[in-house]
């Protein structure tokens, strides 16, 4: 029961992350209209960024602010990029696939080379919060805290971002109706770039998260979580963003419940096998995509 | 023969025959990296069954063939006429567990790897009359009904339907020749190098793969071939401290390919006015 | 150089689609408190024409001068900013968000005064009061069209554009529409009206023009061309 608790809550942790992530891509699908496919390349250098400024500092809020701005430059970079593919050809999904994918291939050799020599790195434990605080029955880790609370507030933030402000209608606007949009007067090229930045910054906060609830960072872990993101996605149903919160925090669980009963490697096996099922027989996804 | 230009033919013979493997399927705009999962299984077939089971190099092709298509096969009965995208999951994801089985299956090497594949007299003219077969093949398919249903497919689906054009069964004819040009390209893999690695079969030759067709070009067979050329030849040129960085220059040759040309290296306009029977438009 | 003090001037307009001329050298002026039709036939090009004002259609030629200034080359959301707005057709609303939603984004461009356009709005549209709460996907046609009406109107624009807000609704709603139409017209707004319903577009304008094929045929006062019978037979087809 104790295994099973434990379990439970690194996989809601984990899913926290998982469901940041798809919230930022799916948000790109419907407001930008292209896959970032680079997107989880660009959270691991904002995770390394960390890394590195905290060989410098111990000030925690310089390491956060850096990490998320380095996410916000990179994502900003990218979209002139994506608007000159996407006003060329129209709004064309799969270009901008390509596109991406050639980004997130360079992000992350330059990872591979230059930093740590390409070795994973590791963050230093007052960072990384691993001590554990007991509730009762309930074991958790610092790192586990932060990700689920982070996560939490992070959610909510965004939320009250999308329903309650005016910046929030025109992304759910464009989403809906593109064309529309324009015609009501919607300035969408300044939109899309905030859309860019929420994602930035929303890249940041992931990685943040992320880096105190694993403690390391490595350069293919971007390939991994790109895939287990991209998954998620599409089981959920392309830019459903509820469908990615629930589907983000089922596969931290599922994950989680892997390792927890069966060995190490093949816990990430079972998580693919199980989306590739669920993909190949409902594509639309579970939740209905929103695109 | 030098040991280079051994080499260097018989990878990019390979290669070419990846790229249009790659081609195929695009050609209704799917990106089908299944065929790298199909080029996995049937290399490490090839080895184990010519070095375990001491089959002969025939069998195992037809085998190799064989098991390419129908692995094609089976995803297609679900994404023949699945959007881009879930296609390029599904592949992904099946690359990535063929990969983790490899890796976890001791008897076919693990992570150390899978050697001692005998050789094959004769392999490199074999790969080439292989590549002259299935790129008549492909010739054919282009220039055929099949391949002006797949130009209508890939620019708009729903004007293909009302013109009577089964999505499903198109979608599926390309996925499966698809997988068979893979699984022949996995068993020519495995016996030129003589050995196997997961390390091989990941998000870097997808990658490789994405580059060979976009930068050659997509709308037609040859693009291919003169990008896998380019591309396998040209880091020989370079000193390695510069090849080491070959992931930065092809994900920056995808970039500004897209950017700049879209079409790629070789476009419609270009055949067309080179020769109008090689291109179709 | 002539002197603007119109509300609405368009000289020598040409818009093209590839090797489409959808307009052809258009004149057109719209002045202030004027309700102008603009009539023609399907495809005659009136749409293309409302979308080059607005900036979603690029003008091959000519110049569109709104309030005296020039807005040919000008981004769609800045000439929406500067009082011009359309009622595009097909009543185009968002159906995810609420009627409220909807209106608030109308108000985007002019959110001084919120309150009072809102609820000029709800006294033009008393039946959008009720149902300010309700997702917009479930209004009906006619209530979706006073929707997109009424988020037109919460901008307080200057200049009105509206594009065959007949279409597809039933007669007695086609009424209620033009009533409002009328009415708005007599509070002050500009009106820039177009119809493929000819009858009801002269009845509630000024002044008209007759589009045919991407030119302007005839223009005239609404009264006149409604009476003359030659006029009705060459553009308007009879009756």
């Amino acid at each position: 029961m104790e295994i099973f608790i434990a379990q439970l809550i690194s996989g809601l942790a984990l899913g926290s992350i998982y469901v940041l992530l798809v919230t930022g891509f799916n948000l790109m699908l419907l407001v930008a209209k292209i896959i970032q496919f680079a997107y989880p390349q660009i959270v691991v250098i904002s995770m390394y960024t960390c890394w590195g400024v905290l060989q410098l500092t111990d000030n925690k809020f310089l390491v956060i602010l850096a990490g998320i701005s380095i996410s916000i430059i990179l994502s900003i970079l990218s979209e002139p990029i994506f608007r000159k593919i996407t006003s060329t050809q129209g709004v064309d999904i799969n270009v901008s696939f390509i596109a991406s994918m050639g980004m997130a291939m360079i992000i992350m050799d330059i990872m591979s080379h230059s930093i740590n020599y390409g070795f994973p790195v590791a963050f230093p434990s007052e960072w990384v919060g691993g001590n554990l605080l007991r509730f009762g029955l309930i074991t958790v880790s610092e790192g586990q805290l932060y990700a689920l609370i982070g996560g939490i507030i992070a959610v909510l933030l965004f939320s009250f971002l999308l329903y309650r402000t005016n910046q929030g209608r025109f992304f759910r606007a464009i989403a809906e109706n593109r064309f529309a949009a324009c015609l009501v007067g919607i300035p969408i090229v300044k939109t899309s770039i905030f859309s860019y930045f929420i994602v930035g910054v929303l890249g940041g906060f992931s990685a943040i998260l992320f880096s105190m609830l694993i403690g390391s960072a490595s350069p293919w872990l971007g390939e991994f979580v790109a895939l287990k993101m991209l998954a998620v996605s599409i089981v959920a149903g392309l830019g459903n963003l509820r469908g990615g919160l629930v589907c983000g925090l089922l596969l931290g669980i599922i994950e989680a419940m892997a390792v927890g009963y069966i060995s190490g490697s093949w816990s990430n096996v079972i998580a693919f096998v199980v989306m590739l099922v669920v993909i190949l027989i409902k594509p639309q996804g579970l939740f209905g995509s929103k695109i | 023969m030098s040991e280079i230009l051994y080499y260097f033919l018989g990878f990019t013979a390979i290669y070419i025959l990846m790229g249009w493997a790659l081609y195929l399927p695009y050609k209704v705009g799917q990106l089908h990296f299944l065929i790298v999962a199909c080029m996995a299984v049937t290399a490490y077939f090839g080895g184990f069954a010519a070095r375990e089971w001491g089959w002969p190099f025939v069998m195992i092709l037809i085998g190799g063939i064989f098991i390419g298509a129908m692995i094609s096969f089976i995803f297609s009965l679900a994404i023949g006429k699945a959007p881009c995208f879930t296609v390029v999951i599904v592949g992904l994801t099946s690359v990535f567990i063929v990969k983790t089985i490899i890796e976890n299956w001791r008897l076919l090497g693990g992570t150390v790897g899978f050697f001692h594949i005998p050789t094959v007299n004769n392999l490199l003219p074999i790969i080439y009359i292989f590549l002259f077969v299935v790129g008549f093949l492909i010739y054919k398919i282009d220039h055929s009904r099949l391949g002006r249903a797949a130009s209508v497919v890939f620019v708009d689906r729903e004007v293909a339907v009302t013109l009577g054009v089964d999505i499903k069964k198109l979608g599926a004819f390309f996925q499966i020749m698809a997988g068979a040009i893979a699984g022949i390209a996995g068993i020519l893999d495995a016996f030129l190098v003589n050995s196997l690695s997961p390390e091989f079969f990941t998000f870097s030759m997808i990658a490789y793969l994405m580059c060979i067709l976009f930068v050659g070009g997509y709308t037609t067979m040859w693009g291919v071939i003169l990008s896998a050329f380019i591309l396998q030849g040209i880091p020989l040129l370079f000193p390695s401290e510069i090849a080491s960085w070959r992931q930065v220059i092809y994900g920056a040759l995808l970039v500004l390919i897209i950017l700049m040309r879209p079409e790629g290296l070789i476009t419609r306009k270009m055949l067309w006015r080179l020769k109008p029977r090689l291109s179709y438009k | 150089m002539k002197k603007k003090n119109n509300i609405l001037e368009i000289e020598h307009l040409s818009v093209t689609y590839g090797p489409i001329k959808a307009v052809k050298k258009v004149n057109l002026e719209v002045n202030q408190g004027e309700c102008v039709a603009l009539i023609g036939a399907n495809g005659a090009g009136k749409t293309s024409l409302l979308k080059a004002i607005l900036g979603i259609q690029k003008a091959e030629t000519g110049n569109i001068f709104f309030l005296g200034k020039d807005i040919t080359r000008k981004a769609t959301d800045k000439i929406v900013s500067s009082g011009l707005c359309l009622i595009p057709e097909g009543h185009i609303i968002f159906s995810s968000m609420t009627l409220l939603e909807n209106l608030q984004l109308g108000a985007y461009h002019n959110p001084t005064d919120f309150d009072e356009n809102l609820k000029r709005v709800f006294n033009y549209f008393p039946i959008l009061r009720e149902r300010s709460g309700q997702i917009a996907g479930t209004l009906s046609g006619g209530e979706q069209q006073m929707l997109s009406m009424g988020r037109a109107l919460m901008s307080k624009p200057k200049l009105i554009l509206v594009d065959e807000p007949s279409l597809g609704l039933a007669p007695k709603i086609v009424t209620d529409i033009f009533d409002i139409i009328l009415e708005l017209n007599r509070e002050g707004y500009s009106i820039l009206l177009a119809e493929q319903n000819a009858k009801k577009a002269l009845e509630s304008s000024n002044r008209c023009y007759v589009m045919k094929t991407g030119e302007m045929a005839i223009s005239g006062f609404s009264r006149e061309i409604i009476d003359d019978p030659k006029i009705r037979q060459a553009y308007l087809g009879g009756s």
